[in-house]
């Protein structure tokens, strides 16, 4: 008996159910054109409105569109129209790139001077890692060493630049700069948190235009985790899970309106967090942290309020994502330099549905019914996830070793990149066109 | 729960030849009421414990067979171990216990055994890189004979402290320049700069644990590749040493692995008395398990874990391992398993029995059986033996009940999580942590049967130990002392080891 294979005593499909695709992302409307201008998506959750994609892969995998040679780099692909953007190391510099996403031909590559920086981690690639965003006419980026730059999307020309170390003393966290920024209005926001026990802002308002700074929250931990945007009694809610804290501030700003603190936690919390429309967070954090359900609320004072609803330990995305379909969160436990579990938690008890072994740790994408879910050895699915279990369709072999960029959907196409390959593969439906 | 009972018909054959075995071949020989002063809580280091009345399970919100609490760093991989009323735990300075030092040190922790008081903290601070390793703190399990204990601190120091630390008001030597000395810190008596003095340069962070016999101290250096994982640096540094307990000299140190360390040297020893001839057993960085007369390091065998043709890639994407674990001596053979660092990726393995009264390369003439491949992976965790059944856990999280005389597997167990920690049998149970913070308790004997799995909040990279009737486990905040409602060694109504 393979002994990884294991385990599909209590984790097996009980029932094939059909899962109808009641879609609740909270607040923000998805747009009806095929994007994907910033980390998560649409909506920031990993979740996107593709249809049409097909329910099994062929043999060797879904067909390839198209497949050029990068860096090395984990910063994932942004899609804007026929144009995709992303970033990868180049020796001593940093590079962004553009790439038509038809083709797969490289439209223009910036590369700018990011030595390394100590202290750093040895034994791990100091590549970028924080994904591009896009915002009209501009490309926000930030490299691995903190280097922030604006770039004009056609040209890739730099419009203006900050030193986020140097300028206001944001913690590279010795393995390389890794949230993404975020729009808001007419600014582009940052992590730019300090290591810890020393001052700077834990995120930072810039204008798009100028760079100029607008605002900068008070201090609080570095950390690789993006920040996100959600609507709550009537207002607009910046949320960041950065150390120990879980805090939400006014985005234009940056005044803390709520915050918790957890019981400690590494500063290596990755996990992007995830809203739950209308008036809860689902955190999840690597090392020892596990997940979390917090409930947003109003005192009697009218003062926001929060309130840890659940912890569960053994769910621990560290530089996974997630996606939630319904009541329930699907991803990858990756606990603490430990084998992985594909798992489901209910959000109504913070209870495992079920745990599965089988994949390494995984990235998970929610499309047309279906979780694509992309582990570190490169290995792809296609499959079906409901309280009951996972059903997994295909799996094939696309990346190599460590894949740990989350994947991009944008309509039936799949982007995909690791250290020495992008790619687009085709998800189609057979037949369709 | 994912159960895998051998087949009827091997049950049967298993059922048939255990009849043969004698019961008490592999019993400890270490009665009830006992320290457990060491890792393994014997030079052999196999984890058995004759103690009795020791619950299976317990809840640590509510308290239930908890008796007491101890707050830890944030990370804890040393310990625990009992001796002399105290129990001593190696952890970070997460927990900022002494007013005024402050920050990321390594630390070793010292309770009062009855009320789980901290007495004093022995202080390390930190290394630059690439000697030491953020947050991680000390990471060896110390040795403690009577009122002196040895461990090897994040700095890459053999070290020989006092169990009373300052709080005897004595700062005993001949080291003295202690820079923490307030009575409740840690009284050095004599340091081994193993980076200073010997050369060796550690990978990530020094972590072996010493065993003691007579008057010598054996430990591994930690010596390791580079912080590109390109070379070994000081391939003329030794691996393997024994030093003197009273003195901290050297007596002898041998550098076998040299330049062919794979990653790290970071097993820790066994010591035990193989046909008539003392030895000292040490898992080699370079993949080799090496046997040495202990007075003077002379070899007496070596064996290879790697099958030929496997291939050494960094973060474990190759074929090729080496030793983490600390091999476990009993009846006259050796058990080790084949690892990785932890942190790389899980995959296939080696668990191997040994035969130590073999002489030179015994890499075919002593293999006496063998697991791997599929059936069992990857291990930085040591095996424990009783009454002829051999546990052995791997990374992935599965733990075996072999045959110990043939490696014919009775059962095995999904944890469900990662193992770091190793099997202990104590009390008719096999106990054993999880990265997930859970403490899984199994019933000793050929049928597999899980009692509990007790929820511990945080992750167990540890191993559960018992003494003088208490169970001792640390997470990586916590430490938990664990005793049956009958409280103390006394307690009654139990099974006693090696039931079925």
């Amino acid at each position: 008996m393979p002994r990884r294979s294991s385990s599909t005593r209590l984790w097996v499909l009980k029932r094939l159910t059909v899962v109808s695709l009641a879609l609740t992302t909270g607040g923000s409307a998805a747009p009806a054109f095929a994007q994907w201008l910033q980390w998560g998506g649409p909506n920031r959750d990993f979740s996107c409105n593709a249809t049409g994609l097909a329910d099994k892969w062929p043999e060797g995998g879904p067909p390839t569109i198209w497949s050029s040679a990068i860096g090395p780099g984990h910063s994932s692909v942004v899609v804007d129209g026929d144009t995709l953007y992303t970033m990868c190391r180049r020796d001593e510099k940093d590079a962004v790139l553009a790439y038509n996403a038809k083709t797969g031909e490289l439209v223009w590559e910036k590369q700018y001077d990011a030595p390394i920086r100590e202290p750093v981690l040895t034994g791990f690639p100091l590549s970028p890692h924080s994904t591009p965003l896009v915002v009209g006419e501009r490309i926000f980026t930030v490299g691995g060493m903190t280097e922030f730059h604006c770039l004009n999307k056609k040209t890739g020309e730099i419009l203006w630049s900050h030193d986020l170390m140097k300028e206001l003393g944001t913690s590279h966290v010795r393995r390389g700069y890794g949230a993404s920024p975020i729009a808001y209005q007419d600014m582009v926001i940052l992590n730019t948190g300090p290591n810890r026990g020393q001052d700077g802002p834990g995120l930072t308002a810039f204008k798009q235009d100028t760079g100029e700074v607008v605002w900068k929250s008070e201090t609080f931990g570095g950390g690789y985790t993006s920040p996100i945007l959600a609507e709550f009694n009537g207002e607009d809610h910046l949320i960041v899970a950065l150390g120990a804290d879980r805090i939400g501030l006014d985005p234009s700003t940056g005044k803390i309106r709520w915050r918790t603190q957890v019981d400690f936690q590494s500063y290596g919390i990755m996990a992007t967090p995830l809203w739950i429309a209308p008036d809860k967070l689902f955190c999840s954090a690597g090392y020892g942290g596990g997940a979390r359900l917090f409930k947003i609320g109003l005192n009697d004072e009218g003062e926001y309020a929060v309130e840890e609803l659940w912890h569960y330990l053994k769910m621990q995305v560290t530089h996974g994502t997630v996606a939630r379909i319904g009541d329930v969160v699907y991803g990858c436990h990756e606990g603490s330099f430990a084998p992985a579990f594909l798992m489901a938690i209910d959000l109504k008890t913070g209870k495992p549905l079920w745990r599965k072994r089988g994949f390494a740790k995984a990235n998970v994408l929610h499309a047309d019914g279906k979780l694509i879910i992309l582990d570190e050895e490169g290995t792809l699915a296609l499959a079906t996830a409901t309280p009951e279990g996972l059903e997994v369709h295909s799996k094939v072999k696309v990346l190599e070793r460590l894949s740990w960029t989350a994947p991009t959907l944008v309509g039936t196409t799949l982007y995909l990149r690791d250290h020495h390959t992008i790619k687009a593969l085709d998800l189609r439906a057979a037949g369709d066109s | 729960m994912n159960k895998r009972p051998c087949s009827a018909a091997m049950a049967g054959i298993l059922a048939a030849a255990a009849a043969a075995f004698s019961s008490g071949q592999f019993q400890t020989t270490r009665p009830a009421g006992n320290d457990w002063p060491m890792l393994g809580g014997s030079p052999d280091r196999n984890a058995v414990s004759a103690e009795k009345g020791i619950p299976h399970e317990w809840d640590i919100k509510a308290k239930k067979n908890v008796k007491w609490v101890a707050p830890l760093g944030t990370y804890a991989y040393g310990g625990p171990v009992v001796a002399g009323g105290r129990v001593y735990v190696s952890t970070n300075n997460g927990g900022e216990f002494r007013p005024g030092i402050k920050g990321d040190k390594g630390c070793l922790l010292c309770f009062d055994e009855r009320s789980g008081k901290l007495l004093w903290q022995a202080t390390h601070d930190k290394l630059d890189k690439p000697y030491d390793w953020p947050e991680q703190g000390v990471a060896s399990t110390p040795f403690v004979d009577g009122e002196r204990l040895y461990y090897v601190s994040n700095r890459g120091e053999l070290v020989c402290a006092d169990a009373r630390g300052f709080g005897d008001g004595e700062n005993d030597g001949p080291f003295k320049a202690e820079k923490y000395k307030d009575r409740l810190d840690g009284d050095f008596i004599w340091i081994l700069d193993m980076i200073g003095q010997l050369g060796v340069i550690p990978h990530a962070l020094a972590a072996s644990s010493p065993v003691l016999a007579g008057e010598l101290i054996f430990v591994c250096t930690s010596n390791g590749v580079d912080e590109n994982y390109e070379k070994v640096p000081a391939p003329q540094a030794p691996s393997f040493m024994a030093v003197n307990k009273k003195t901290g000299r050297v007596v002898w140190k041998r550098n076998d692995p040299g330049k062919n360390i794979l990653h790290g040297q970071w097993s820790s020893p066994a010591y035990g008395t193989i046909g008539n001839q003392p030895q000292v057993i040490f898992g080699g960085g370079d993949g080799w398990c090496y046997g040495f007369e202990p007075l003077t390091g002379e070899p007496l065998w070596k064996f290879d874990i790697n099958p030929k043709g496997t291939v050494w890639k960094p973060e474990g994407a190759g074929t090729k391992l080496f030793i983490v674990a600390t091999p476990v001596i009993c009846d006259n053979k050796v058990f080790v398993g084949g690892g990785v660092d932890p942190a790389s990726a899980p995959g296939d393995g080696h668990l191997y029995a040994i035969d130590a009264t073999k002489r030179g390369d015994v890499t075919q003439t002593g293999r006496l059986w063998h697991v791997g491949g599929e059936d069992f992976g990857r291990t930085v965790s040591s095996v424990a033996i009783a009454d002829g059944l051999l546990y052995a856990v791997d990374l992935d999280g599965f733990l075996s009940c072999f045959d110990v005389h043939t490696g014919k597997r009775y059962w095995r167990y999904d944890v469900q999580a990662g193992v770091w920690g190793s099997p202990c049998v104590v009390d008719g149970k096999v106990m054993l942590g999880s990265t997930d913070g859970e403490l899984v308790v199994l019933q000793h004997g050929r049928t597999l049967k899980e009692l509990a799995r007790n929820d511990m909040r945080h992750a167990v990279y540890t191993t559960p130990v018992a003494a003088n009737g208490v169970l001792y486990v640390a997470t990586r905040r916590f430490l938990y002392a664990i005793h049956g409602p009958g409280e103390g060694p006394n307690a009654t109504g139990v099974a006693a080891p090696g039931g079925k």
